[in-house]
């Protein structure tokens, strides 16, 4: 059949300035689709595998969800935060191993800044169970002389071209403007201490300093704002007691993990303070079901333009045939059967369809090229585009597939008229 | 109050210990009822507690995670609810001790070592982009959620050597594998069950 | 060559005959001018000859084949083997160079590529015919549609001879070509007919080339006989 294949495409490449319209859509349908199956597996990706062995997150009570996507993804907010006094208690259980409590609300740049302890270093986990490793330099000392130290992730570091020793400054809020300089703790800044490895979670968009340096920080703001004519500069901070009242959240470790209901009953019925424990596995589950909902929401409807482009391929095709019939009698008077005929339209059909997808298929890889860096820096995903997955392939596979049925209706009829014109046809 | 989720909370657990009794029901609607019910078709069957031939993979349920002898619910049967009234104190102290004992429930030596076939609820714990590698495994639907937990002889905590792809939450499934015991200090708490699976399985109500 | 047995055909199914005809015989080799007004039929009749289409009574045979005892699969590649055709215009397909348009039979029927051969190959072939039909070599890579009507007329004939089919069809072939063109073409036709060994039936309306073809008949005339007799 390759010398039809030959012929069909000389005859669709003829009719180039009709079809190119048809190309288009398909293009069009078929980047949706591939996009939206590389964005859904790679955010479910670069979510299931930020955190590792922590058994409760514990917070103000909100909504699970929200909760997880704050403490660990550094997105969105929190509507309170919880007491150092519970996370002191919490600390005190029998059955918890460890605690590391998290502070957040300030940026830098637009990359969020966690406030902790040393201890999240050696606690916190990602993928499978895997330690943060640090590639240059060390953690912050936690101690009063080394207040103003901070470690950054990996991506801050390759973003911002940032080395050992680099002084920054950290502003309040955090979707923070990069030069909102009202907001910024210029007073105050931070040399960078240490370098992380890369992760591929949100961990290599963070900037880690101690809980203490933030109380240093925020000590003569009051309510989002520097107290006019109260300015304590840098090495006085010192001077006052700069453990801090309170948290935004806390990560646990427990002795044996069968305990957590119990935990997790604990601090949902603790008297004091309106908290709740979250599982880390358990509200990831929530946050598919709820992610699930809208995939399948844009899933169909992709489905939809694809099948509105592989329509127009038809109509296209079927109100050429009537100028084609003298062209289907020339290929009948040269010995073309009825059934090359239908091969030859059904070819031609395949052709376009393939030159829709292969273009659909530029196009996204384009489009998420050039969107990576924004998914990175605002959501923490990596988009991964090197090798397409099998459901990508799939996806382009059914278009083509429909693409080749549909091309079959018009194949028929031509069929039919090239039968019923014989060598001479009625135009 | 107080005394209907201790009545709650006494028939979930009862009902655990007494499943032959229960009526058969199928995978699905075990799954939609949110009371606690357990699947009778797990009950014990085969050599009683502790006896089982070495390299045999002995199906069981629940009851058998629980230790010959040991019974919570000792006072609360002593004692009269209908005479009791509403909110009195010696209702609230019964729940106290039995969730202490619950707390503090001895896992069943005699299982240990054993290679078990077991059915429950999927509780996630770590959950990689490969697939689910650990969870804890419950012996009712929403353990996580509404009730009160289970006793500590009722939480296994299961282990993957191959992460399992289609697992989600409060799934049901069989999973199978050498019973062991979880490692924990020694003058705090108590031991739980632990099991390093072989295999995951959807659950059905046929046996194999 | 071509033989009829007396046969009757209708467009419609219980319509009027468009054509009745009694017996015909054709020898190898030799050139038919068949002539009528419009519209009497001579279309319809080269369609039988085709085998593209079936009469309602009677048959139509081709070097001894009856069309109507092929199957539709093996009626296409009979033609495709033994028929070239040559419409009144538009034979060319527009999106393919000189080239490509006469070395098309070649691609669809086996036994035609296969005399080719002894010629060195179809393009070879196609050369040759090209030359014969006084297309120079600058024009064989040139789109179709860019030739002028007389030099498509030509490249058509080309295309019909290739490979040697036994019998050639030719529907009009000068009526849209200029006065001056349309002798030159005649010529060009029958002596390449004539050196193929091809039997050449051609249809007109334009009576003043008759006289070089071997026979002449008048397609009214004989519908006529048959009708009478």
């Amino acid at each position: 059949m390759n010398r039809l294949s030959e012929i069909a495409r000389q005859s669709a490449w003829n009719r180039r300035s009709t079809l190119v319209w048809v190309v288009v859509s398909l293009a069009l349908a078929t980047a949706l689709l591939w996009t939206l199956e590389r964005l859904r597996h790679d955010i479910r990706h670069s979510f299931s595998q930020s955190v590792s062995g922590v058994d409760l997150i514990v917070g103000a009570r909100s909504s699970p969800v929200q909760l997880l996507l704050f403490s660990v993804f550094h997105i969105g907010n929190v509507p309170q935060g919880m007491s150092m006094d519970s996370v002191r208690m919490l600390a005190q259980h029998r059955s918890v191993s460890w605690v590391v409590p998290l502070s957040l609300g300030d940026a830098h740049r637009g990359f969020p800044v966690l406030g902790t302890t040393a201890a999240y270093f050696q606690h916190f986990a990602y993928g499978d169970k895997q330690r943060l490793a640090l590639r240059q330099g060390a953690v912050f000392a936690d101690t009063l002389d080394g207040l103003y130290e901070a470690v950054i992730g990996a991506e801050v570091a390759r973003q911002m071209g940032y080395d050992l020793g680099q002084s920054i400054t950290l502003s309040h809020g955090m979707h923070g403007h990069a030069d909102g300089a009202h907001d910024e703790h210029a007073d105050k800044p931070f040399r960078v201490v240490g370098i992380l490895a890369p992760t591929g979670t949100p961990v290599d968009r963070t900037v880690h300093v101690s809980l203490q340096a933030l109380e240093a920080l925020h000590l003569d703001w009051v309510a989002g704002t520097p107290l006019p004519g109260g300015q304590i500069p840098a090495d006085q901070a010192r001077k006052f007691k700069l453990e801090p009242e309170e948290v935004t959240a806390a990560l646990v470790g427990l002795k044996t993990r069968a305990a957590v209901f119990n935990v997790q009953r604990f601090v949902n019925f603790h008297e004091p303070e309106a908290l709740m424990g979250v599982m880390p596995g358990v509200a990831l589950g929530e946050l598919w079901s709820v992610l699930g909902i809208g995939e399948n929401a844009l899933l169909a409807v992709s489905g939809l333009v694809a099948l509105v482009s592989i329509v127009s391929l038809m109509a296209v095709v079927l109100a050429g045939l009537n100028e084609r019939r003298r062209e289907l009698a020339v290929l009948r008077a040269v010995g073309a059967g009825p059934r090359h005929v239908l091969g030859l339209l059904t070819l031609e059909g395949v052709w376009v369809t393939c030159a829709g997808v292969l273009l659909g298929v530029l196009l996204a890889q384009a489009a998420m090229a050039l969107a990576t860096p924004w998914m990175q820096q605002a959501l923490g995903i990596r988009l991964q585009m090197a090798a397409p997955l099998p459901t990508q392939l799939a996806l382009a596979a059914a278009v083509l597939l429909a693409g080749l049925l549909a091309s079959l209706g018009p194949a028929w009829r031509a069929y039919r008229l090239s039968l019923a014109d014989g060598l001479s046809p009625r135009i | 109050m107080r005394w209907q989720t201790l009545a709650v909370s006494v028939l979930a657990v009862l009902g655990a210990l007494q499943g032959a009794q229960a009526p058969a029901q199928s995978a699905r609607e075990t799954a939609r009822e949110l009371v606690p019910q357990p699947q009778p078709a797990l009950s014990a069957e085969g050599p009683p507690q502790g006896a089982s031939l070495p390299g045999q993979v002995r199906t069981i349920g629940w009851e058998q995670l629980i230790p010959a002898g040991w019974d919570p619910y000792k006072d609360l049967k002593a004692l009269n609810l209908d005479a009791l009234k509403d909110n009195d104190p010696k209702a609230e102290e019964a729940l106290q001790k039995m969730r202490k004992m619950w707390d503090n429930a001895p896992i069943n030596p005699l299982l240990l070592g054993q290679t078990v076939r077991l059915p429950g609820y999927v509780v996630p714990l770590e959950d990689l982009p490969e697939g689910m590698k650990e969870f804890l495994l419950v012996p009712y639907f929403g353990a996580c959620i509404h009730s009160p937990p289970p006793p500590a002889n009722q939480i296994v905590h299961v282990v993957l050597d191959k992460p399992a792809k289609r697992l989600r939450m409060m799934d049901v499934v069989w999973i199978t594998g050498p019973m062991s015991a979880t490692k924990t200090d020694s003058h705090m708490g108590v031991a739980g069950y632990r099991i390093e699976a072989r295999q995951v399985a959807p659950y059905t109500d046929k046996k194999r | 060559m071509i033989d009829i047995e007396p046969l009757r055909f209708a467009w419609t199914r219980g319509g009027a005959d468009t054509l009745a005809l009694g017996r015909w015989h054709v020898g190898q080799g030799q050139t038919v001018f068949l002539y009528g007004p419009s519209g009497c039929g001579k279309s319809t009749l080269l369609g039988l000859l085709a085998g593209v289409l079936s009469p309602n009574q009677g048959r139509v045979c081709l070097l001894g084949q009856d069309w109507a005892a092929l199957t539709a699969g093996r009626r296409d590649a009979f033609r495709a083997d033994h028929v070239g055709v040559i419409f009144q215009q538009f034979n060319l397909l527009p999106y393919l160079n000189v080239m490509d348009n006469v070395t098309l039979p070649c691609r669809f029927s086996v036994l035609r590529r296969t005399r080719c051969l002894t010629a060195g190959g179809p393009e070879a072939c196609a050369q040759s015919w090209l030359q014969r039909m006084d297309l120079p070599a600058g024009l064989w890579t040139r789109r179709a549609d860019a030739l002028s009507v007389g030099q498509q007329q030509r490249v058509a004939a080309a295309r019909a001879l290739i490979g040697q089919p036994e019998l050639i069809l030719a529907d009009e072939p000068t009526s849209a070509l200029d006065a001056a063109l349309r002798q030159g073409f005649m010529d060009l036709l029958l002596q390449a007919a004539r050196d193929a060994g091809s039997t050449l039936v051609c249809v007109s309306h334009d009576e003043q080339q008759a006289a070089r073809f071997d026979l002449q008949w008048s397609l009214p005339a004989m519908q006529e006989t048959a009708a009478r007799g």
